[in-house]
Protein backbone atom coordinates (compact mmCIF):
# COMPACT_ATOMS: atom_id res chain seq x y z
CA UNK A 1 0.00 0.00 0.00
CA UNK A 2 1.54 3.53 -0.77
CA UNK A 3 -0.90 5.40 0.81
CA UNK A 4 1.50 8.16 1.08
CA UNK A 5 1.43 9.58 -1.81
CA UNK A 6 -2.20 10.23 -1.05
CA UNK A 7 -2.04 11.38 2.34
CA UNK A 8 0.66 14.23 1.16
CA UNK A 9 -1.53 15.04 -1.66
CA UNK A 10 -4.58 15.49 0.72
CA UNK A 11 -2.86 17.47 3.19
CA UNK A 12 -1.18 20.06 0.53
CA UNK A 13 -5.07 20.23 -0.90
CA UNK A 14 -5.90 20.84 2.29
CA UNK A 15 -3.70 23.27 3.29
CA UNK A 16 -4.73 25.70 0.40
CA UNK A 17 -7.94 25.56 0.82
CA UNK A 18 -8.77 29.06 2.62
CA UNK A 19 -11.97 27.46 4.04
CA UNK A 20 -9.28 25.24 6.45
CA UNK A 21 -7.92 28.37 8.01
CA UNK A 22 -11.17 30.07 8.79
CA UNK A 23 -13.21 27.49 9.89
CA UNK A 24 -10.58 26.80 12.54
CA UNK A 25 -10.16 30.46 13.38
CA UNK A 26 -14.06 30.30 13.86
CA UNK A 27 -14.31 26.88 15.85
CA UNK A 28 -11.59 28.28 18.31
CA UNK A 29 -13.45 31.82 18.58
CA UNK A 30 -17.15 30.17 19.10
CA UNK A 31 -15.74 27.74 22.01
CA UNK A 32 -13.46 30.91 23.65
CA UNK A 33 -16.73 33.14 23.43
CA UNK A 34 -19.39 29.81 24.86
CA UNK A 35 -16.13 29.58 27.34
CA UNK A 36 -16.77 33.43 28.98
CA UNK A 37 -20.29 33.13 28.37
CA UNK A 38 -20.30 29.63 30.83
CA UNK A 39 -18.49 31.03 32.84
CA UNK A 40 -20.34 34.13 33.50
CA UNK A 41 -23.55 31.80 33.77
CA UNK A 42 -24.74 30.03 37.23
CA UNK A 43 -23.01 26.69 36.17
CA UNK A 44 -20.94 27.08 39.54
CA UNK A 45 -17.29 26.28 39.21
CA UNK A 46 -15.11 23.21 38.25
CA UNK A 47 -17.06 20.37 37.09
CA UNK A 48 -20.21 22.66 35.44
CA UNK A 49 -18.48 24.86 33.33
CA UNK A 50 -16.32 21.59 32.41
CA UNK A 51 -19.52 19.70 31.13
CA UNK A 52 -20.87 23.01 29.28
CA UNK A 53 -17.82 23.05 27.34
CA UNK A 54 -17.51 19.46 26.75
CA UNK A 55 -21.00 18.74 25.74
CA UNK A 56 -20.26 21.92 23.11
CA UNK A 57 -17.28 20.19 21.60
CA UNK A 58 -18.85 16.57 21.71
CA UNK A 59 -22.32 18.33 19.70
CA UNK A 60 -19.83 20.15 17.34
CA UNK A 61 -17.95 16.91 16.26
CA UNK A 62 -20.48 15.26 15.26
CA UNK A 63 -21.90 18.38 12.67
CA UNK A 64 -18.23 19.57 11.63
CA UNK A 65 -16.27 16.34 10.94
CA UNK A 66 -19.15 14.45 8.91
CA UNK A 67 -19.06 17.80 7.27
CA UNK A 68 -15.56 18.26 6.06
CA UNK A 69 -15.54 14.80 5.17
CA UNK A 70 -18.45 14.34 3.29
CA UNK A 71 -17.07 15.05 -0.01
CA UNK A 72 -13.58 13.98 -0.24
CA UNK A 73 -14.08 11.32 -1.95
CA UNK A 74 -17.72 11.66 -3.65
CA UNK A 75 -15.60 14.56 -5.28
CA UNK A 76 -13.09 13.24 -6.54
CA UNK A 77 -15.25 10.74 -8.40
CA UNK A 78 -17.55 14.16 -9.56
CA UNK A 79 -14.55 15.51 -11.15
CA UNK A 80 -13.29 12.36 -12.94
CA UNK A 81 -10.01 12.12 -10.76
CA UNK A 82 -10.97 9.01 -8.97
CA UNK A 83 -10.61 6.43 -12.15
CA UNK A 84 -6.96 7.99 -13.25
CA UNK A 85 -6.25 7.32 -9.56
CA UNK A 86 -6.93 3.32 -9.98
CA UNK A 87 -5.44 2.95 -13.31
CA UNK A 88 -2.08 3.56 -10.71
CA UNK A 89 -1.26 0.38 -8.50
CA UNK A 90 -3.42 2.27 -5.75
CA UNK A 91 -6.13 0.34 -4.47
CA UNK A 92 -9.60 1.49 -2.60
CA UNK A 93 -8.66 0.60 1.02
CA UNK A 94 -5.26 2.96 0.61
CA UNK A 95 -7.01 5.30 -0.54
CA UNK A 96 -9.88 5.41 2.07
CA UNK A 97 -7.27 5.16 4.55
CA UNK A 98 -5.32 8.35 3.61
CA UNK A 99 -8.19 10.27 3.23
CA UNK A 100 -9.69 8.91 6.86
CA UNK A 101 -6.19 9.49 8.10
CA UNK A 102 -5.89 13.09 6.49
CA UNK A 103 -9.32 14.24 7.92
CA UNK A 104 -9.29 12.74 11.23
CA UNK A 105 -5.80 15.02 11.75
CA UNK A 106 -8.22 17.67 10.72
CA UNK A 107 -10.73 16.38 13.08
CA UNK A 108 -8.49 16.19 15.70
CA UNK A 109 -7.09 20.05 15.00
CA UNK A 110 -10.33 21.13 15.65
CA UNK A 111 -9.80 19.20 19.01
CA UNK A 112 -6.69 20.95 19.99
CA UNK A 113 -8.35 24.71 18.80
CA UNK A 114 -10.68 23.66 21.61
CA UNK A 115 -8.27 22.69 24.09
CA UNK A 116 -7.18 25.96 25.70
CA UNK A 117 -11.13 26.69 26.24
CA UNK A 118 -11.45 23.52 28.25
CA UNK A 119 -8.51 23.59 29.83
CA UNK A 120 -9.94 26.44 31.92
CA UNK A 121 -12.32 25.03 33.95
CA UNK A 122 -9.75 22.51 34.73
CA UNK A 123 -7.87 24.94 36.10
CA UNK A 124 -10.72 26.55 38.06
CA UNK A 125 -10.37 23.07 40.30
CA UNK A 126 -13.24 20.24 40.21
CA UNK A 127 -12.50 18.54 37.57
CA UNK A 128 -9.52 15.28 38.00
CA UNK A 129 -7.43 13.64 35.43
CA UNK A 130 -9.27 10.91 35.37
CA UNK A 131 -12.71 12.92 33.95
CA UNK A 132 -10.39 14.82 31.34
CA UNK A 133 -8.91 11.23 30.33
CA UNK A 134 -12.40 10.05 30.06
CA UNK A 135 -13.48 13.03 27.85
CA UNK A 136 -10.85 12.76 25.04
CA UNK A 137 -11.38 9.15 25.16
CA UNK A 138 -14.87 9.86 24.24
CA UNK A 139 -14.38 13.14 21.91
CA UNK A 140 -11.92 10.48 20.29
CA UNK A 141 -14.66 7.96 19.71
CA UNK A 142 -17.00 10.83 18.56
CA UNK A 143 -14.41 12.01 15.72
CA UNK A 144 -13.12 8.46 14.51
CA UNK A 145 -17.54 7.34 13.94
CA UNK A 146 -17.98 10.77 12.60
CA UNK A 147 -15.40 10.20 10.34
CA UNK A 148 -16.40 6.84 9.70
CA UNK A 149 -19.77 8.62 8.52
CA UNK A 150 -18.37 11.31 6.13
CA UNK A 151 -16.33 8.51 4.56
CA UNK A 152 -18.84 5.67 4.27
CA UNK A 153 -21.37 8.61 3.30
CA UNK A 154 -18.72 9.86 0.34
CA UNK A 155 -17.67 6.27 -0.82
CA UNK A 156 -21.29 6.25 -2.22
CA UNK A 157 -22.19 9.30 -3.40
CA UNK A 158 -21.36 10.99 -6.39
CA UNK A 159 -23.68 14.42 -5.61
CA UNK A 160 -22.07 16.66 -3.59
CA UNK A 161 -25.80 17.44 -1.57
CA UNK A 162 -26.46 13.51 -1.49
CA UNK A 163 -22.97 12.50 0.39
CA UNK A 164 -23.97 15.76 2.78
CA UNK A 165 -27.04 14.45 3.32
CA UNK A 166 -26.44 11.00 4.20
CA UNK A 167 -23.05 11.67 6.26
CA UNK A 168 -25.47 13.92 8.35
CA UNK A 169 -28.25 10.97 8.56
CA UNK A 170 -25.47 8.40 9.48
CA UNK A 171 -23.65 11.45 11.95
CA UNK A 172 -26.52 11.52 13.62
CA UNK A 173 -27.69 8.24 13.96
CA UNK A 174 -23.87 7.63 15.38
CA UNK A 175 -24.72 10.48 18.08
CA UNK A 176 -27.37 8.17 19.53
CA UNK A 177 -25.91 5.01 19.10
CA UNK A 178 -23.23 5.72 20.86
CA UNK A 179 -24.04 7.80 24.13
CA UNK A 180 -26.71 4.62 24.66
CA UNK A 181 -24.55 2.18 24.07
CA UNK A 182 -21.83 3.93 26.63
CA UNK A 183 -24.71 3.49 29.38
CA UNK A 184 -25.35 0.20 28.65
CA UNK A 185 -21.74 -0.22 29.39
CA UNK A 186 -21.74 1.75 32.84
CA UNK A 187 -24.33 -0.59 33.60
CA UNK A 188 -27.29 2.24 33.87
CA UNK A 189 -29.64 1.99 30.99
CA UNK A 190 -30.91 5.07 31.04
CA UNK A 191 -33.71 5.06 28.05
CA UNK A 192 -33.80 9.52 27.46
CA UNK A 193 -30.63 10.50 25.25
CA UNK A 194 -30.70 13.78 26.89
CA UNK A 195 -29.51 11.85 30.52
CA UNK A 196 -27.42 9.75 28.12
CA UNK A 197 -25.61 12.36 26.52
CA UNK A 198 -25.15 14.22 30.16
CA UNK A 199 -23.34 11.10 31.16
CA UNK A 200 -21.08 11.22 28.65
CA UNK A 201 -20.25 14.72 28.48
CA UNK A 202 -20.32 16.01 31.73
CA UNK A 203 -23.83 18.62 31.10
CA UNK A 204 -25.38 19.83 34.20
CA UNK A 205 -22.12 18.54 36.46
CA UNK A 206 -23.61 15.18 36.17
CA UNK A 207 -20.30 13.73 35.49
CA UNK A 208 -20.44 10.03 36.27
CA UNK A 209 -17.22 10.19 38.47
CA UNK A 210 -17.26 7.51 40.84
CA UNK A 211 -19.18 5.06 38.39
CA UNK A 212 -17.45 1.99 38.44
CA UNK A 213 -15.55 1.27 35.17
CA UNK A 214 -16.17 4.49 34.10
CA UNK A 215 -12.34 5.30 32.42
CA UNK A 216 -12.60 1.34 31.35
CA UNK A 217 -16.18 2.13 29.46
CA UNK A 218 -14.53 4.93 27.53
CA UNK A 219 -11.80 2.98 26.74
CA UNK A 220 -14.09 0.70 25.22
CA UNK A 221 -15.75 2.89 23.79
CA UNK A 222 -12.96 4.30 21.80
CA UNK A 223 -12.00 0.71 20.87
CA UNK A 224 -15.35 0.03 19.08
CA UNK A 225 -15.14 3.12 17.19
CA UNK A 226 -11.60 2.52 15.73
CA UNK A 227 -13.18 -0.98 14.86
CA UNK A 228 -15.81 0.48 12.79
CA UNK A 229 -13.41 2.68 11.47
CA UNK A 230 -11.91 -0.34 10.38
CA UNK A 231 -15.11 -1.80 8.77
CA UNK A 232 -15.46 1.24 7.26
CA UNK A 233 -12.87 0.78 5.26
CA UNK A 234 -13.34 -3.13 4.03
CA UNK A 235 -16.53 -2.35 2.98
CA UNK A 236 -15.59 0.55 0.99
CA UNK A 237 -12.75 -2.07 -0.59
CA UNK A 238 -16.22 -3.91 -1.84
CA UNK A 239 -17.60 -0.73 -3.41
CA UNK A 240 -14.21 -0.37 -5.46
CA UNK A 241 -15.89 3.33 -6.98
CA UNK A 242 -14.59 3.30 -10.36
CA UNK A 243 -14.56 6.46 -12.85
CA UNK B 1 17.98 -28.91 -31.55
CA UNK B 2 15.73 -27.12 -33.04
CA UNK B 3 15.68 -23.62 -32.83
CA UNK B 4 11.79 -22.31 -31.98
CA UNK B 5 11.37 -18.55 -34.01
CA UNK B 6 10.43 -16.03 -31.70
CA UNK B 7 7.18 -15.36 -30.55
CA UNK B 8 6.13 -12.09 -31.47
CA UNK B 9 3.77 -10.53 -29.17
CA UNK B 10 1.22 -7.87 -30.35
CA UNK B 11 0.48 -4.83 -28.42
CA UNK B 12 -3.25 -5.58 -28.36
CA UNK B 13 -5.16 -8.80 -29.67
CA UNK B 14 -8.84 -8.76 -29.54
CA UNK B 15 -10.52 -12.07 -30.08
CA UNK B 16 -14.62 -11.68 -30.32
CA UNK B 17 -14.81 -9.43 -27.88
CA UNK B 18 -18.06 -7.99 -27.40
CA UNK B 19 -19.46 -5.89 -24.58
CA UNK B 20 -23.34 -5.46 -23.98
CA UNK B 21 -25.44 -2.46 -21.78
CA UNK B 22 -28.93 -4.78 -21.52
CA UNK B 23 -30.47 -5.16 -24.90
CA UNK B 24 -27.87 -2.99 -26.42
CA UNK B 25 -24.43 -4.18 -28.13
CA UNK B 26 -22.03 -1.53 -28.03
CA UNK B 27 -19.14 -4.07 -29.31
CA UNK B 28 -19.83 -6.43 -31.73
CA UNK B 29 -17.27 -9.84 -31.70
CA UNK B 30 -14.23 -7.52 -32.29
CA UNK B 31 -11.13 -8.79 -33.63
CA UNK B 32 -8.50 -6.24 -33.09
CA UNK B 33 -4.97 -6.76 -33.86
CA UNK B 34 -2.25 -3.74 -32.79
CA UNK B 35 1.39 -4.50 -33.37
CA UNK B 36 4.37 -3.21 -31.35
CA UNK B 37 5.34 0.36 -32.64
CA UNK B 38 2.48 1.09 -34.51
CA UNK B 39 0.66 4.48 -34.49
CA UNK B 40 -2.53 3.39 -34.79
CA UNK B 41 -5.94 5.34 -35.80
CA UNK B 42 -8.97 3.96 -34.19
CA UNK B 43 -11.84 5.47 -36.27
CA UNK B 44 -15.75 5.13 -36.14
CA UNK B 45 -18.62 7.68 -35.85
CA UNK B 46 -20.80 9.02 -32.53
CA UNK B 47 -21.67 5.83 -30.62
CA UNK B 48 -19.52 3.38 -32.98
CA UNK B 49 -17.98 1.96 -29.75
CA UNK B 50 -14.48 3.31 -29.48
CA UNK B 51 -14.14 4.71 -25.66
CA UNK B 52 -15.96 1.40 -24.98
CA UNK B 53 -12.94 -1.03 -26.64
CA UNK B 54 -10.47 1.50 -25.35
CA UNK B 55 -12.32 1.47 -22.16
CA UNK B 56 -12.12 -2.38 -21.85
CA UNK B 57 -8.20 -2.19 -22.61
CA UNK B 58 -7.74 -0.03 -19.94
CA UNK B 59 -9.09 -2.26 -17.62
CA UNK B 60 -11.95 -0.08 -16.76
CA UNK B 61 -14.45 -2.10 -18.03
CA UNK B 62 -15.30 -6.04 -18.43
CA UNK B 63 -16.19 -7.32 -21.81
CA UNK B 64 -19.25 -8.97 -21.65
CA UNK B 65 -17.91 -12.01 -24.33
CA UNK B 66 -14.27 -12.68 -26.08
CA UNK B 67 -11.23 -12.18 -24.80
CA UNK B 68 -8.44 -8.75 -25.01
CA UNK B 69 -4.73 -9.00 -24.39
CA UNK B 70 -2.52 -6.37 -23.79
CA UNK B 71 1.15 -6.99 -24.64
CA UNK B 72 0.07 -10.90 -23.59
CA UNK B 73 -1.51 -10.39 -20.39
CA UNK B 74 -5.64 -11.01 -20.17
CA UNK B 75 -7.22 -7.68 -19.29
CA UNK B 76 -9.64 -9.39 -16.96
CA UNK B 77 -7.53 -12.32 -15.56
CA UNK B 78 -4.12 -10.04 -15.27
CA UNK B 79 -5.12 -6.52 -15.03
CA UNK B 80 -2.92 -5.33 -12.57
CA UNK B 81 -0.01 -6.41 -15.25
CA UNK B 82 -2.21 -4.30 -17.88
CA UNK B 83 -2.41 -1.25 -15.92
CA UNK B 84 1.44 -1.20 -15.42
CA UNK B 85 2.67 -1.02 -19.45
CA UNK B 86 -0.48 1.22 -20.58
CA UNK B 87 -1.04 4.82 -20.49
CA UNK B 88 -4.27 5.02 -20.52
CA UNK B 89 -5.75 9.01 -21.70
CA UNK B 90 -10.07 9.20 -20.88
CA UNK B 91 -11.75 11.10 -23.38
CA UNK B 92 -12.86 13.14 -20.35
CA UNK B 93 -10.79 13.18 -17.09
CA UNK B 94 -10.42 15.76 -14.03
CA UNK B 95 -7.11 17.17 -12.41
CA UNK B 96 -6.25 18.42 -9.09
CA UNK B 97 -6.72 21.85 -9.85
CA UNK B 98 -5.42 23.41 -6.73
CA UNK B 99 -1.85 21.27 -7.47
CA UNK B 100 1.04 22.84 -9.44
CA UNK B 101 2.22 20.98 -12.44
CA UNK B 102 4.84 19.50 -11.26
CA UNK B 103 3.30 18.66 -7.81
CA UNK B 104 0.81 16.58 -9.91
CA UNK B 105 3.25 14.92 -11.97
CA UNK B 106 4.92 13.85 -8.98
CA UNK B 107 2.10 12.78 -6.92
CA UNK B 108 1.23 10.35 -9.62
CA UNK B 109 4.67 9.36 -9.91
CA UNK B 110 4.97 8.54 -6.23
CA UNK B 111 1.38 6.64 -6.87
CA UNK B 112 3.63 4.39 -9.71
CA UNK B 113 6.17 4.03 -6.84
CA UNK B 114 9.15 5.65 -8.28
CA UNK B 115 11.95 6.17 -6.24
CA UNK B 116 11.91 9.78 -5.58
CA UNK B 117 15.14 10.39 -6.08
CA UNK B 118 14.84 9.40 -9.55
CA UNK B 119 10.99 11.57 -9.65
CA UNK B 120 12.52 15.04 -10.76
CA UNK B 121 13.87 13.68 -13.61
CA UNK B 122 10.97 11.99 -15.10
CA UNK B 123 8.92 14.79 -14.51
CA UNK B 124 10.95 17.07 -15.62
CA UNK B 125 11.37 14.75 -18.72
CA UNK B 126 7.67 14.33 -19.54
CA UNK B 127 7.32 18.38 -19.38
CA UNK B 128 9.61 18.71 -22.02
CA UNK B 129 8.55 15.81 -24.14
CA UNK B 130 4.80 17.59 -24.28
CA UNK B 131 6.07 21.18 -24.35
CA UNK B 132 4.73 22.32 -20.82
CA UNK B 133 8.48 23.29 -18.83
CA UNK B 134 7.54 26.93 -18.86
CA UNK B 135 4.69 26.15 -17.13
CA UNK B 136 6.26 24.05 -14.56
CA UNK B 137 5.13 26.00 -11.24
CA UNK B 138 1.62 27.05 -12.54
CA UNK B 139 -1.56 26.08 -10.87
CA UNK B 140 -3.10 23.71 -12.94
CA UNK B 141 -6.94 25.09 -12.55
CA UNK B 142 -4.62 28.20 -14.05
CA UNK B 143 -3.78 26.12 -17.63
CA UNK B 144 -5.78 26.54 -21.26
CA UNK B 145 -7.66 23.51 -22.19
CA UNK B 146 -4.87 22.26 -24.80
CA UNK B 147 -2.27 22.87 -21.76
CA UNK B 148 -4.63 20.83 -19.32
CA UNK B 149 -4.76 17.90 -22.52
CA UNK B 150 -0.88 18.13 -22.75
CA UNK B 151 -0.75 17.42 -19.37
CA UNK B 152 -3.04 14.52 -19.40
CA UNK B 153 -0.41 13.20 -21.80
CA UNK B 154 2.33 14.08 -19.37
CA UNK B 155 0.91 11.75 -16.66
CA UNK B 156 0.36 9.25 -19.30
CA UNK B 157 4.15 8.90 -19.93
CA UNK B 158 5.11 9.45 -16.20
CA UNK B 159 5.52 5.40 -15.63
CA UNK B 160 7.36 4.74 -19.07
CA UNK B 161 4.42 3.04 -20.30
CA UNK B 162 4.88 0.79 -23.65
CA UNK B 163 1.14 0.91 -24.93
CA UNK B 164 -0.53 4.08 -24.89
CA UNK B 165 -4.32 4.00 -25.49
CA UNK B 166 -5.40 7.54 -25.84
CA UNK B 167 -8.97 9.01 -26.68
CA UNK B 168 -9.74 11.60 -28.66
CA UNK B 169 -6.58 13.17 -27.13
CA UNK B 170 -6.96 16.17 -29.57
CA UNK B 171 -10.67 17.16 -29.10
CA UNK B 172 -11.60 20.90 -27.81
CA UNK B 173 -7.50 21.63 -29.33
CA UNK B 174 -7.11 24.54 -31.77
CA UNK B 175 -5.49 23.39 -34.87
CA UNK B 176 -2.47 24.86 -33.71
CA UNK B 177 -2.56 22.63 -30.64
CA UNK B 178 -3.47 19.84 -33.04
CA UNK B 179 -0.70 19.53 -34.98
CA UNK B 180 1.37 20.05 -32.44
CA UNK B 181 -0.27 17.28 -30.32
CA UNK B 182 0.26 15.10 -33.55
CA UNK B 183 3.73 15.93 -33.53
CA UNK B 184 4.33 14.94 -29.88
CA UNK B 185 2.73 11.51 -30.73
CA UNK B 186 5.13 10.89 -33.79
CA UNK B 187 7.93 11.51 -31.85
CA UNK B 188 6.80 9.40 -28.99
CA UNK B 189 6.31 6.39 -31.91
CA UNK B 190 9.85 7.29 -32.51
CA UNK B 191 10.66 6.76 -29.19
CA UNK B 192 9.29 3.02 -29.79
CA UNK B 193 6.08 3.57 -27.88
CA UNK B 194 2.80 1.80 -29.23
CA UNK B 195 -0.19 4.24 -29.13
CA UNK B 196 -3.59 4.02 -30.44
CA UNK B 197 -5.28 7.36 -30.74
CA UNK B 198 -9.33 7.46 -31.42
CA UNK B 199 -10.15 10.81 -33.40
CA UNK B 200 -12.72 12.17 -35.41
CA UNK B 201 -10.41 14.34 -37.20
CA UNK B 202 -9.55 11.90 -40.23
CA UNK B 203 -7.62 13.92 -42.06
CA UNK B 204 -4.88 14.36 -39.49
CA UNK B 205 -5.45 10.77 -38.68
CA UNK B 206 -4.28 10.06 -42.10
CA UNK B 207 -0.91 11.52 -42.23
CA UNK B 208 -0.20 10.35 -38.64
CA UNK B 209 -1.31 6.66 -38.28
CA UNK B 210 0.75 3.39 -40.36
CA UNK B 211 -2.72 1.58 -39.74
CA UNK B 212 -6.03 2.33 -39.20
CA UNK B 213 -9.53 0.06 -38.43
CA UNK B 214 -13.07 1.63 -39.36
CA UNK B 215 -15.49 0.52 -36.84
CA UNK B 216 -19.43 0.68 -37.30
CA UNK B 217 -21.95 -0.56 -34.80
CA UNK B 218 -19.58 -1.78 -32.46
CA UNK B 219 -18.29 -4.14 -35.60
CA UNK B 220 -14.71 -3.80 -37.50
CA UNK B 221 -15.37 -2.81 -41.13
CA UNK B 222 -11.62 -2.33 -41.79
CA UNK B 223 -8.27 -3.24 -39.88
CA UNK B 224 -4.84 -2.40 -42.45
CA UNK B 225 -3.20 0.49 -43.19
CA UNK B 226 -4.35 3.86 -44.47
CA UNK B 227 -4.03 3.00 -48.22
CA UNK B 228 -5.58 -0.17 -48.23
CA UNK B 229 -8.73 1.63 -46.43
CA UNK B 230 -9.02 3.61 -49.98
CA UNK B 231 -8.36 0.12 -52.32
CA UNK B 232 -11.50 -1.50 -50.26
CA UNK B 233 -13.75 0.84 -50.93
CA UNK B 234 -12.73 1.23 -54.20
CA UNK B 235 -10.69 4.44 -54.35
CA UNK B 236 -8.49 5.02 -57.36
CA UNK B 237 -10.96 5.28 -60.34
CA UNK B 238 -11.89 9.09 -59.68
CA UNK B 239 -10.04 11.29 -61.97
CA UNK B 240 -9.61 14.99 -62.67
CA UNK B 241 -9.77 16.63 -65.91
CA UNK B 242 -8.77 20.14 -66.87
CA UNK B 243 -9.58 21.80 -70.26
CA UNK B 244 -9.46 25.40 -71.97
CA UNK B 245 -13.22 26.52 -72.73
CA UNK B 246 -16.16 24.13 -73.27
CA UNK B 247 -16.30 21.79 -71.05
CA UNK B 248 -19.62 20.72 -71.47
CA UNK B 249 -19.11 19.42 -74.64
CA UNK B 250 -15.97 17.81 -73.48
CA UNK B 251 -18.21 16.13 -70.91
CA UNK B 252 -20.64 14.78 -73.21
CA UNK B 253 -17.61 12.96 -75.27
CA UNK B 254 -16.38 11.48 -72.30
CA UNK B 255 -19.74 10.55 -71.20
CA UNK B 256 -20.07 8.39 -74.32
CA UNK B 257 -17.13 6.53 -73.29
CA UNK B 258 -18.08 3.03 -72.10
CA UNK B 259 -15.10 2.97 -69.55
CA UNK B 260 -16.90 6.78 -68.26
CA UNK B 261 -19.63 5.46 -65.03
CA UNK B 262 -20.09 9.14 -64.57
CA UNK B 263 -18.74 12.89 -65.64
CA UNK B 264 -19.91 16.03 -64.00
CA UNK B 265 -18.55 19.48 -64.01
CA UNK B 266 -17.01 20.50 -60.49
CA UNK B 267 -15.74 24.49 -59.76
CA UNK B 268 -15.07 24.71 -63.39
CA UNK B 269 -13.07 21.13 -63.99
CA UNK B 270 -14.46 17.34 -64.86
CA UNK B 271 -14.82 14.85 -62.29
CA UNK B 272 -14.64 11.63 -63.96
CA UNK B 273 -15.80 8.28 -62.28
CA UNK B 274 -14.53 5.21 -64.25
CA UNK B 275 -16.35 1.75 -64.74
CA UNK B 276 -13.82 -0.56 -63.70
CA UNK B 277 -10.86 -0.24 -61.14
CA UNK B 278 -8.52 -1.98 -64.02
CA UNK B 279 -9.42 0.09 -66.99
CA UNK B 280 -5.91 2.22 -67.80
CA UNK B 281 -6.99 6.12 -67.10
CA UNK B 282 -4.32 7.08 -70.26
CA UNK B 283 -7.19 7.10 -72.69
CA UNK B 284 -8.62 9.84 -71.46
CA UNK B 285 -6.33 11.85 -72.37
CA UNK B 286 -6.30 10.40 -76.02
CA UNK B 287 -9.90 11.06 -76.30
CA UNK B 288 -9.87 14.80 -75.00
CA UNK B 289 -6.95 16.07 -77.18
CA UNK B 290 -8.07 13.95 -80.38
CA UNK B 291 -11.53 15.97 -79.41
CA UNK B 292 -9.45 19.18 -80.35
CA UNK B 293 -9.48 20.19 -76.85
CA UNK B 294 -6.68 22.02 -74.72
CA UNK B 295 -5.71 19.24 -72.02
CA UNK B 296 -4.18 21.43 -69.21
CA UNK B 297 -4.82 18.77 -66.61
CA UNK B 298 -5.27 15.43 -65.59
CA UNK B 299 -5.08 13.64 -61.99
CA UNK B 300 -6.13 10.57 -59.84
CA UNK B 301 -8.01 11.84 -57.12
CA UNK B 302 -6.66 11.88 -53.91
CA UNK B 303 -9.45 10.29 -51.87
CA UNK B 304 -8.92 11.46 -48.56
CA UNK B 305 -9.36 8.82 -45.07
CA UNK B 306 -12.58 11.54 -44.68
CA UNK B 307 -14.17 10.70 -47.50
CA UNK B 308 -12.69 6.71 -47.19
CA UNK B 309 -14.60 6.66 -43.98
CA UNK B 310 -17.95 8.21 -44.91
CA UNK B 311 -18.68 5.72 -47.71
CA UNK B 312 -17.60 2.86 -45.16
CA UNK B 313 -20.16 3.51 -42.96
CA UNK B 314 -23.22 5.07 -44.51
CA UNK B 315 -22.77 8.08 -42.17
CA UNK B 316 -25.28 5.55 -39.80
CA UNK B 317 -24.90 5.90 -35.76
CA UNK B 318 -26.82 4.06 -33.34
N1 LIG C 1 -22.75 3.18 -19.58
C1 LIG C 1 -23.45 2.92 -20.67
N2 LIG C 1 -24.72 2.50 -20.59
C2 LIG C 1 -25.44 2.24 -21.69
N3 LIG C 1 -24.97 2.36 -22.94
C3 LIG C 1 -23.73 2.77 -23.11
C4 LIG C 1 -22.88 3.08 -21.97
N4 LIG C 1 -21.68 3.47 -22.44
C5 LIG C 1 -21.76 3.42 -23.78
N5 LIG C 1 -22.98 2.99 -24.18
C6 LIG C 1 -23.42 2.80 -25.57
O1 LIG C 1 -22.45 2.03 -26.24
C7 LIG C 1 -22.26 2.50 -27.55
C8 LIG C 1 -20.81 2.74 -27.83
O2 LIG C 1 -20.40 3.87 -27.08
P1 LIG C 1 -18.92 4.45 -27.11
O3 LIG C 1 -18.83 5.47 -26.05
O4 LIG C 1 -17.96 3.34 -27.09
O5 LIG C 1 -18.89 5.16 -28.54
P2 LIG C 1 -17.73 6.01 -29.19
O6 LIG C 1 -17.34 5.34 -30.44
O7 LIG C 1 -16.66 6.31 -28.22
O8 LIG C 1 -18.51 7.34 -29.56
P3 LIG C 1 -18.02 8.88 -29.53
O9 LIG C 1 -17.38 9.13 -30.84
O10 LIG C 1 -19.32 9.63 -29.41
O11 LIG C 1 -17.14 9.07 -28.38
C9 LIG C 1 -23.12 3.74 -27.69
O12 LIG C 1 -24.28 3.41 -28.42
C10 LIG C 1 -23.48 4.12 -26.30
O13 LIG C 1 -24.78 4.65 -26.26
MG1 LIG D 1 -15.88 8.06 -27.35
Amino acid sequence: MNASAVILREMRAEARRPFTYWSRVLAGGILLFAATAVMQGDLGTGVGIFGALNTLLFLSIWIIVPLLTADCISRERREGTLGLLFLTPLRAPSIIMAKGLVHGLRGASYLLTALPAIIIPFLLGGVSPSDLGRAALLNFSAVVLALSAGLLASTFSIRWSRAVLTSALLSGSLAVALPAWHCWLLQSAVDRLEIQWMLLTGFGGKWSVGTPGALIAAAQVSMASVTFFILVVFLAFFSTPFL
Amino acid sequence: MAIEPPVIVPAVQTFKLTRTYGAMIALNALDLTVNKGDLFGFIGSNGAGKTTTLRILATFLTPSGGTAKVLGHDVVQDADAVRHVIGYMPDFFGVYKDMEVTEYLDFFGACYKIPSAQREKTVNDVLELVGLTEKRGALIGALSRGMQQRLGLARVLIHDPQLLLLDEPASGLDPRARIEMMAILQELQRLGKTIIISSHILSELQTLCNRVAIIEKGKLIYSGPVDGARTQVGAGHVYWVRVVDDSPRAIEILKAREEVLEANAVDGQIKLTLASQDTDPSFIADVIVKSGFKLTGLWEDELGLEEVFLRVTKGETQ
